[in-house]
């Protein structure tokens, strides 16, 4: 699904809102058309039992995150999508640490959020010239280098993992991963 | 000044949230100390949200959105604040529920006159996460990794033949890497690790100083 800057200035502007004022009516809004989105990420989870029911149930977990937490979200810093991005990728390691059982205190947003939190302000020119960089590379990768990007980012499967699975040696899907991400112009480290 | 970073693949895997939950603790102590990594790991959340963006979107079940509505409506809309007034002294954000005393209080576990170890339950099957710490001048000995091991250094530092790692400083070593960090003399040097096989040693000490022989992955 392709949206123009000015869709996704104006999600970035109701979730803004929503920050300030905790209108249900944007709630519902921004309900509408993100959690479509988060149930097909949601989905596209490495296989686990009952997957439908896990994606409707991060769907939940990550639109009430939303409307607990838009008072922090930062116009300046982020944009909607990406900032539900992070949401619903803390909400996905949450559930699935849940469903494995695993006791602890320390939660994803502990080892996530708060290590991403204090970010400068990025200049607006500059923040949507690498959304569009990214936007624009994304739709036009190799599929080897989108397939690795795919099952690394959707999937939530390690380099490693993926290198077993594809049986290509951890090296390929390194760089696999690197050419598409300096398509992207992004700041890669070595 | 923090030198030693997570590479794109650590870095990638992270902001993904694929990375597991013991390494990622130590991508996030680092990236505490570390702008430019931050700065890298959230233009690599842009990807995630991208990718996410361009998948077809999938019609939720009728009803969800009022379960939701009903759920919300007695809940608030205030941001949940859970950082402690004063954070602790020395405890990187990260590791603040799992030290709440702080590093001087972790109930040490001595493994040589120069070495004790602390684990620490954080919930990673895969990953057995501890804090070493090594008295000045001490070190561990020479050892290869089955898996992948994972450092970050809270205080102090040590040195091997990569190097010198100070607080801050991020060092991932696979199987086949092989070091023996030796400690700063000034002071003890305090790190994070998180390692998803036993470490095996070396050299004949290794045998009997093996600080993570009786200890599995939980």
């Amino acid at each position: 699904m392709t949206q123009t800057a000015s869709d996704r200035e104006m999600w970035t502007e109701l979730l803004a809102g929503l920050g300030k004022r905790h209108d249900r009516q944007d709630f519902i809004a921004l309900f509408n058309h993100f959690a479509p989105q988060i149930k097909a990420y949601g989905l596209s989870t490495q296989a686990t039992p009952g997957l439908h029911a896990f994606a409707e149930e991060l769907v939940q977990e990550t639109m009430i995150r939303v409307w607990r937490r838009a008072s922090t979200f930062d116009a300046s810093k982020a944009s909607a999508t990406t900032w539900i991005f992070t949401i619903a990728r803390n909400a996905r390691i949450d559930l699935l640490r849940r469903g494995a059982k695993h006791k602890s205190d320390v939660d994803a947003d502990d080892v996530w959020l708060e290590a991403e939190a204090d970010q400068q302000p990025v200049e607006e020119l500059e923040a949507d010239r690498n959304r569009r960089l990214v936007r624009e590379a994304i739709s036009q990768l190799p599929i080897e280098q989108s397939q690795v990007l795919a099952k690394v980012y959707l999937e939530g499967k390690p380099h490693s993992e993926v290198a077993r699975e594809l049986n290509l040696p951890l090296g390929t899907v390194k760089s696999r991963v690197r050419l598409a991400l300096n398509k992207m112009k992004l700041l890669v480290p070595q | 000044m923090v030198h030693h970073h997570p590479d794109s693949e650590v870095l990638t895997d992270y902001a993904a949230g694929s990375l597991a939950f013991g390494q990622s603790l130590c991508v996030a102590v680092h990236l505490e100390g570390c702008p430019e990594c931050r700065r890298r790991s959230s233009q690599l959340s842009q990807v995630g949200a991208e990718l996410m963006n361009q998948l077809v979107p999938v019609a939720v079940e009728d009803g969800l959105l009022d379960r939701i509505l009903g759920e919300i409506d007695g809940v608030s809309a205030l941001p949940v604040v859970d950082i402690p007034a004063s954070p602790i002294e020395g405890v990187p954000r990260a590791l603040r529920k799992l030290l709440p005393d702080g590093l001087d209080a972790v109930p040490w576990k001595r493994v040589t006159s120069r070495l004790q170890t602390a684990v620490l339950g954080v919930g990673d099957a895969a990953n057995q996460v501890a804090l070493v710490r090594i008295k000045p001048g001490g070190s561990i000995p020479e050892h290869r990794h089955g898996g992948t091991e994972t450092t970050v250094v809270l205080r102090g530092g040590f040195s091997d033949r990569g190097g010198n790692y100070l607080a801050g400083d991020f060092v991932s070593l696979g199987e086949d890497d092989s070091h023996q960090p030796i400690a700063h003399q000034n002071s003890d040097c305090i790190c994070l690790t998180a390692q998803n096989a036993p470490l095996q040693f070396t050299g004949f000490w290794g045998k009997i100083a093996n600080p993570f022989i009786s200890i599995h992955p939980q």
